[in-house]
């Protein structure tokens, strides 16, 4: 059940992907049956194009609701401190299509 | 082969269409019928119907799936870029088809 | 509860499966659980084709929300389909 998933990463630092094709990284501090979730000392990750690197944007606290997610994802802090970001370019997430 | 005249409401069809492929299958009759599905998104398959449900989401088996690229910017006269995968199983989610037939 | 059913054997065997999103990502896990929603939580992700899509670098443990899911595609080997379709069948039956 997503629930158990939920009790795994709560106070983890999350990636999550909304459906208007953002992405945001924080401290889970909060989710409801709804899948609404609270996150912490959220940055928004602004993926502009393959030629410029990806940009943080600070948030603090941020509220999504859950009809917007997308993907929740844990992320592994072993591997994210190998990571430098200023080498990571991409173009942006395309929305969820509402066909 | 499927008695169309016993299908009456809608989801009689795949019903019908799952009922005969596990005759089929029971009877050692290897290659039984397979259905068309057309998506949203160009995307279209072809395979076995192993499951379906009232939401229209399925299953199939041995599905060939071709997608129809066209970008914005070529005109009309270009041949549009097709993308053809096989998948041993498929499974489609219910709101993206358009319509289920025999093929 | 066909699908759940089905996936939630899938999920026993830690069968790994290719789910691709309305978003155009396609990501490759074990899966590990589902829910009525079908809401799926995958294991050691990879997404396809991650040079292109390094948005999920530092994940391995993801779940995905049902209604974004578009397709999902799985291997062979292990799927039982006369159990699953007898399972159906009852499942019509009882409506």
């Amino acid at each position: 059940m997503a629930t158990d998933f939920f009790q795994d990463i709560m106070n983890d630092v999350v990636n999550v992907i909304t459906n208007d094709g953002r992405n945001f990284v924080g401290t889970l501090i909060s989710y409801d049956q709804k899948m609404n979730i609270i996150l912490t000392d959220c940055n928004e990750r602004v993926y502009e194009s393959k030629d410029v690197p990806v940009e943080a944007v600070k948030m603090n606290l941020y509220s999504i609701r859950g009809d917007n997610i997308a993907t929740i994802g844990k992320i592994e802090m072993d591997i994210e401190e190998d990571i430098d970001y200023n080498q990571v370019k991409a173009e942006p997430i395309n929305p969820t299509h509402i066909f | 082969m499927i008695n169309i005249s016993s299908v009456e409401q809608p989801l009689d069809l795949p019903k019908l269409i799952v009922s005969s492929q596990m005759k089929d299958a029971s009877s050692g009759k290897g290659s039984s019928e397979k259905v068309y599905v057309k998506c949203k998104g160009n995307r279209e398959l072809t395979g076995t119907l192993i499951v379906y449900d009232v939401h229209m989401n399925i299953l199939l088996k041995d599905c060939v799936e071709t997608v129809t690229k066209r970008s914005d910017d070529e005109d009309e006269d270009t041949p549009p870029e097709i993308i053809t995968n096989h998948h041993p199983f498929l499974y489609m989610r219910g709101d993206l088809v358009i319509l289920l037939s025999v093929s | 509860m066909v699908f759940a059913t089905f996936f939630q054997v899938l999920s026993e065997n830690n069968a790994r499966i290719t789910i691709h999103l309305k978003n155009d990502l396609a990501i490759e896990g074990n899966i590990q659980s589902v829910d009525e929603y079908l809401n799926i939580v995958l294991s050691e992700i990879d997404v396809v084709n991650n040079e292109e899509n390094p948005y999920l670098l530092s994940v391995k443990k993801l779940l995905i929300r049902g209604n974004t899911i578009s397709h999902i595609s799985m291997p062979d080997h292990g799927i039982d389909t006369d159990t699953i379709q007898e399972l159906a069948m009852k499942d019509m039956e009882r409506k």
